[in-house]
């Protein structure tokens, strides 16, 4: 028992009708005050009003209260409020509890007998464990007013630059050689009709330009520790083996002997172990293929400004930033070989291959052309590895249908005799992007719907297209020049970066956001946002917003602040109780704990920074020695005793 | 630098779009103005009972953010008010905003309802609610619905006895505990100069009384619902209290949902409206769980499960709720009022069949058009209804400082109306520090 | 796979220019949603469903042994409900009407 004097106020709310249409909350309140300890207990109509609140700081004040309980709505809703409320009377917020009568008895029970004595159990419960409570101070945490943004591709450049604008330092991390992401592959974003290079291009260039932004390519984070306001990151950055000298001239390029696809063109050209992945690219200089590579130095000795070293190796960077911003985007699907007959032949390309055929810096000039000829007939199959193939997510990747009616248009504008059809589930235009369907329709696109996937079988020069058109159950056969089958977008390694950054993913294999609808570009972590496609599906639009969302917290949180207070609802260890088994460290999903040693003896030691005040350290200590503060043993067994009856 | 301000910003609008953009700017220590034009905050989300694809409880998500507003000593909440113009001014803006009188004093309130309980305007003499969407009344003096924010009490001057007739009643006047009825309360015109405004509007429906949609029988037969009436009884709060009942207080053993209606139509709307078809299959899974008894059609030409979950409710709602989709679209519902029944005659495209059904409610899931204030039009960044914006950013408009989010861009769900409102918030900071470095700067 | 009928896009061409002439080409603009099937006042009384729809699926598909033996095409009065009902402005019966013209010019005066 804290102190023998306490001194507790109840309050019972009726939210409107809300509560008191079930709930009796007089008797409720009578009943409190002959509990020994309450000096007051009142009930009032709304005590998260002006009134209401008034009422509990005049207590205080006036009944030298030491010990507060609310019987209200959901803690959810106000327990700010009434903390609030508590600590503007000069008493310390910690030494309030908040019972829910509301959400867990008038809304739940019908039976306002029942519901009233639920009521009076709850509120002595609370009483109980409001006599044990101590006072709490917050913690305050000084903050690095810099942030880490992992992955450059739209969502991330977006994030990074309004940060710099504003002002915060930025680190931005790829782990590719050049800046953009996925959209530098793209020879048209749907529906601006803007070159995926030269969309980002503007933005590369104005973030390397800032003197507060540090940008650093072939990097990836290996580890993290630390917690909101102050994570420690450890980078490895793979050598580029190119030094800044490099004029782009080409002669190494020349000189190297060994070939590989070129993912930079979709796989449909060759390109050297050491190659400008393409022209607009930053950093603007040549890179190695390390895997390609065989460290044969003809390049060094055909590089005329000695820019190449091979010796180089990789080296590790620590930073201390405030927070970070995951922005790893997606992977688009890969077809396995003989999948709707990709592989067998040339002429079933995905829509990344297609892109590149259709972009007048692409393989083929923007000619559409395959194996020199033109296709006529070209067939597009969507949801592949979305709804349907070999290995799916089973969501939808969102942005396909719009792109698709896009690039049937491009395909048109350039031969206008193409006869094109699109095998899709259903058309998923969503939006303003309708009008892009209704353009494909009126441009003689031919829309067949399937509900078993087609199959695609290649004879000759032409591949034949099987499906049954679902909406006149008829099986038709399509001979094609060209298929087109539509890849769906799949996490770029989620598993590592959950691993890493301790987050989780949703059935769809994507990042969890910490709620999906309210705070989609935050994680569980506080400190640690999500932006774009890395969260699911989304278009280059909707990841440019996502950036800039997940960028608006890290502003709310480090913007011209100093430090951040973070509630002391955490685990605390009892040192003379510990014996030191850190069965707890190996528990913490936060990585809060680690050793200490107090003389010779080894105890653990809480973050109080880290904790996220799970409790499930407190629960595994076989010592009783890890207690969580604000759930403490004593706390809850005042509060189990006293719903048994046994008043203390 | 803790406390002091960067700048001012008004947010106009009070959906979740606009909550969100104003809490993230308060956050950033901005000085907001948020701006609504009815007497509460929570736009349309309010008047969800339940949300896709999680099936959370709007007003359990949404109430928290609303209180939160309201606990920001940086946001400055003004409602009844509507923007009447906006003027550049330098790198400001000039906003004349029209706020109505409330005829309560909102300090004095403490939102008890016992004025409601005691006005005499109710039943013929009340309104139309507007929170159940006209299927129930409301007294002359109103709370709004029980998560009002601020949960003070209004006065509806049109109904209202005393203001009416200058004399008489004044009943909530005798009874207020806290003496803050005002009948002499007037309209005010208010002056905000601020360095960026955010556009947060939200959108209206398309009026199901159109001529070409009155082949689905709108407000000539009692039990064609639109899908936002639908939403309202659905929800414990609505004017059924929950309960799934026709207008004759029957338990419907057919629901048919009818998508497209007004979007997706070369006369109306030629765009998708986006959200609607994730709206009907959560009110069929919804309808089940009030009453598993019940058989649900949803009709529909395309199921657009494009975000993210929506693919797996979709899948859950065929497949677990047993919800029948039938690709199809009716040319019409007539009644058999011998059997009191609706029928809707439609084409299963997927079997090339000619149906005819018959129903006790239809439900429309209801075509949706950006609400756009006229100001904008006026800054000239409209064109053939639609907001104009910069092709790399979308929520930026060609007027450097005007921002506009949610529903009033484009059609949109909640998640990307959060996105564009945080996303907006993040501009404004661009905006307002970018704008001063360089005079800073210049000055050292 | 024989049971599988092979799509013709030069039928699909040579329709689209025939009925671009006659100004009845707006059928392109179908997206296959089924209302001018209900719509359609004879569909259901004579038990042939469903009607334009199918009719003009045909068409896109070029799928010509169907087109000429499709008795719809020439069963249609032209009453104009379809396209009267129709979200799409694809205007059905103009279809309908100029494609029996084409029918009839092109295969049935020919047998
Ligand atoms: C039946 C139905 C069910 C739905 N279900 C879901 C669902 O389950 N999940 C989901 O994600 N989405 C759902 N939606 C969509 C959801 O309603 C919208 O995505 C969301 O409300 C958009 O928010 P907003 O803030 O942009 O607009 P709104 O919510 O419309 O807010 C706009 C606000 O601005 C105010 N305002 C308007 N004009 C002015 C002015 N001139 N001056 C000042 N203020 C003004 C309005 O009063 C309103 O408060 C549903 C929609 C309907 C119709
Ligand atoms: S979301 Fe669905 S119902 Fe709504 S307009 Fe688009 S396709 Fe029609
Ligand atoms: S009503 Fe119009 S759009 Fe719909 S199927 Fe018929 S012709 Fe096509």
């Amino acid at each position: 028992m804290r102190d023998k004097d306490v001194r507790i106020g109840v309050y019972i709310c009726h939210c409107g009708t809300n509560i008191a249409g079930i709930v009796d909350v007089e008797e409720v309140a009578r009943y409190a005050s002959s509990i020994p300890g309450v000096v007051v207990a009142r009930h009032y109509t709304f005590m998260c009003s002006e009134t209401g609140q008034n009422m509990i700081k005049d207590d205080i004040k006036n009944l030298k209260l030491n010990g507060v309980v609310v019987a209200a709505c959901s803690p959810a809703l106000h327990e700010v409020t009434f903390k609030n409320a508590v600590k503007e009377a000069g008493l310390n917020p910690y030494l309030f509890e908040m019972v829910n009568i509301r959400e867990h008895c008038s809304w739940t029970h019908t039976d306002r007998r029942l519901a009233t004595e639920k009521a009076k159990d709850l509120v002595r419960m609370a009483i109980a464990k409001v006599k044990e409570l101590e006072p709490l101070e917050e913690v305050k945490a000084e903050v690095v007013n810099s942030v880490l943004v992992v992955g450059s591709g739209v969502a991330g450049l977006s994030a990074a630059l309004t940060l710099a604008r504003a002002g915060l330092t930025v680190y931005i991390i790829d782990k590719r050689p050049v800046l953009g992401g996925f959209v530098t592959r793209l020879v048209n974003i749907a529906p601006i009709g803007i070159r995926g290079r030269e969309f980002v291009k503007p933005m590369i260039d104005e973030l390397v330009e800032m003197p507060n932004v540090k940008v650093l390519t072939n990097a990836e984070v290996i580890s993290v520790e630390g917690g909101v306001g102050n994570f420690k990151v450890r980078i490895r950055q793979r050598p580029t083996y190119i030094s800044d000298l490099c004029t782009l001239c080409g002669y190494c390029e020349k000189a190297c002997p060994i070939e590989v696809p070129n993912e930079y063109e979709g796989k449909l050209t060759m390109r050297k172990a050491i190659y400008l992945p393409f022209k607009e690219a930053y950093p603007p200089k040549y890179v190695i293929d390390e895997n390609a590579c065989t460290k044969c130095g003809k390049c060094i000795d055909a590089c005329p400004v000695k820019a190449i070293d091979l010796s180089v190796k990789e080296r590790y960077i620590d930073l201390n930033v405030g927070a970070i911003i995951i922005a790893v985007g997606h992977e688009p699907y890969e077809p396995d070989k003989g999948e709707f007959g990709y592989g067998l032949t040339r002429r079933v390309i995905t829509s990344l291959q297609l892109e590149r055929l259709l972009d007048e810096e692409g393989p083929t000039g923007g000619r559409f052309i395959i194996d020199g000829k033109v296709p006529k007939t070209i067939v597009f199959i969507s949801c592949v590895g979305s709804l349907i193939g070999n290995k799916t997510t089973n969501a939808c990747s969102r942005r396909c249908c719009s792109t698709i009616t896009y690039d049937t248009l491009k395909i048109l504008s350039k031969n206008p005799d193409s006869h094109i059809y699109i095998l899709y589930r259903d058309i998923r235009t969503y939006g303003f992007e309708e009008e892009l369907y209704w353009k494909a329709l009126e441009n003689g696109v031919v829309f067949v719907k399937f509900e078993e996937p087609p199959k695609v079988e290649v004879m000759g020069d032409k591949i034949m297209v099987y499906v049954r058109e679902a909406t006149i159950n008829k099986n038709i056969v399509i001979p094609a020049d060209l298929v087109v089958l539509f890849v769906g977008m799949t996490p770029s390694n989620a598993g590592e970066i959950v691993r890493i950054f301790k987050l989780s993913r949703t059935a769809d294999g994507f990042i969890r956001e910490a709620h999906l609808k309210l705070r989609p570009a935050e994680t569980p972590t506080e400190g640690i946002f999500l932006a774009g496609a890395a969260a699911g599906p989304k278009g280059v639009m909707e990841s440019v917003i996502h950036g800039a969302a997940a960028a608006s917290k890290a502003l709310a949180l480090l913007l011209n602040k100093k430090y951040i207070l973070r509630e002391p609802l955490v685990a605390k260890v009892d040192e003379e109780l510990c014996s030191g088994c850190l069965i707890c460290v190996g528990m913490c999903p936060f990585n809060a704990i680690s050793v200490k040693y107090v003389g010779e003896r080894r105890v653990a030691t809480v973050n109080p920074l880290l904790c996220m005040g799970c409790g499930t350290c407190a629960a595994a200590c076989p010592s009783g020695a890890m207690e969580h503060n604000g759930f403490k043993d004593k706390q809850i067994l005042a509060q189990v005793r006293a719903f048994a009856g046994v008043v203390v | 630098m803790e406390g002091a301000k960067l700048g001012e910003v008004a947010v106009v609008g009070g959906g979740i779009a606009g909550i969100q953009a104003a809490l993230d700017l308060a956050d950033t220590e901005f000085k907001v103005y948020l701006i609504e034009r009815s007497p509460s905050i929570g736009g349309r989300m309010a008047q969800l009972d339940k949300t896709f694809p999680t099936l959370d409880c709007a007003s359990c998500i949404l109430t928290p953010k609303m209180a939160e507003v309201l606990r920001k000593d940086n946001i400055e909440l003004l409602t009844l008010a509507e923007v009447v113009d906006v003027i550049k001014n330098g790198n400001k803006f000039k906003l004349t905003i029209k706020q109505r009188p409330r005829y309560v004093d909102t300090n004095k309130c403490t939102g008890c309802g016992t004025c409601v309980e005691k006005c005499t305007a109710r039943g013929k003499l009340g309104a139309p609610d507007e929170f159940n969407e006209g299927l129930s009344t409301r007294t002359a003096v109103y709370i709004p619905f029980p998560q009002a924010v601020p949960k003070k009490a209004v006065i509806d001057p049109n109904i209202c006895l005393r203001l009416r007739y200058k004399r008489g009643c004044g009943i909530c006047e005798k009874v207020c505990p806290a003496n803050a009825i005002n009948f002499n309360d007037t309209e005010r015109i208010l002056n905000l100069t601020v360095d960026a405004v955010i556009v947060a509007t939200g959108y209206k429906f398309i009026d199901p009384r159109l001529p070409e949609l009155s082949i689905y029988g709108y407000g000539k037969y009692p039990e064609v619902y639109t899908n936002i009436e639908f939403e309202r009884i659905l929800d414990a709060r609505g004017p059924t209290g929950g309960a799934l009942i026709k207008k004759d207080g029957s338990h419907p053993e057919r629901i048919v949902f009818i998508q497209c209606v007004g979007s997706r139509h070369y006369k109306i709307n030629p765009y998708c409206s986006a959200y609607c078809c994730m709206a009907s299959i959560k009110q069929a899974i919804l309808a089940k769980e009030h009453e598993p008894k019940v058989d649900v059609t949803i009709l529909y030409m395309d199921i657009r499960a494009y975000g993210k979950g929506f693919q797996d409710f979709y899948n859950r709602a065929e497949n677990e709720y047993g919800i029948r989709f039938i690709k199809g679209r009716t040319a019409g519902i007539t009644e058999d009022p011998s059997k009191k029944k609706l029928i809707v005659k439609y084409e299963d495209v997927m079997r090339g069949t000619i149906e005819t059904m018959e129903t006790d409610m239809v439900v429309l899931a209801l075509g949706i058009v950006p609400n756009i204030p006229s100001f904008l039009n006026r800054l000239g960044v409209v064109r053939n209804g639609r907001v104009i914006t910069r092709p790399g950013d979308p929520i930026s408009t060609y007027v450097d400082g005007i921002f506009v989010i949610g529903a009033t861009l484009n059609p949109t769900d909640i998640p990307d109306a959060v996105l564009q409102g945080s996303a907006a918030a993040a501009r404004v900071t661009e905006h307002v520090l970018r704008r001063k470095t360089p005079f800073e700067v210049m000055r050292s | 796979m024989s049971k599988h009928i092979e799509v013709r896009p030069e039928i699909y061409t040579k329709i689209r220019d025939f009925m671009k002439k006659l100004g009845a080409d707006d059928f392109i603009k179908c997206f296959n949603c089924g209302t001018c099937t209900v719509a359609c006042p004879i569909a259901e009384v004579l038990g042939i469903v469903p009607f334009s729809r199918k009719i003009i699926r045909y068409i896109m598909l070029g799928l010509e042994e169907d087109l000429v033996n499709s008795k719809e095409i020439l069963l249609c009065l032209h009453c104009g409900e379809c396209s009267e009902y129709c979200p799409k402005g694809a205007n059905p019966a103009e279809t309908m009407h100029a494609l029996k013209t084409y029918i009839i010019q092109n295969y049935l005066l020919k047998r």
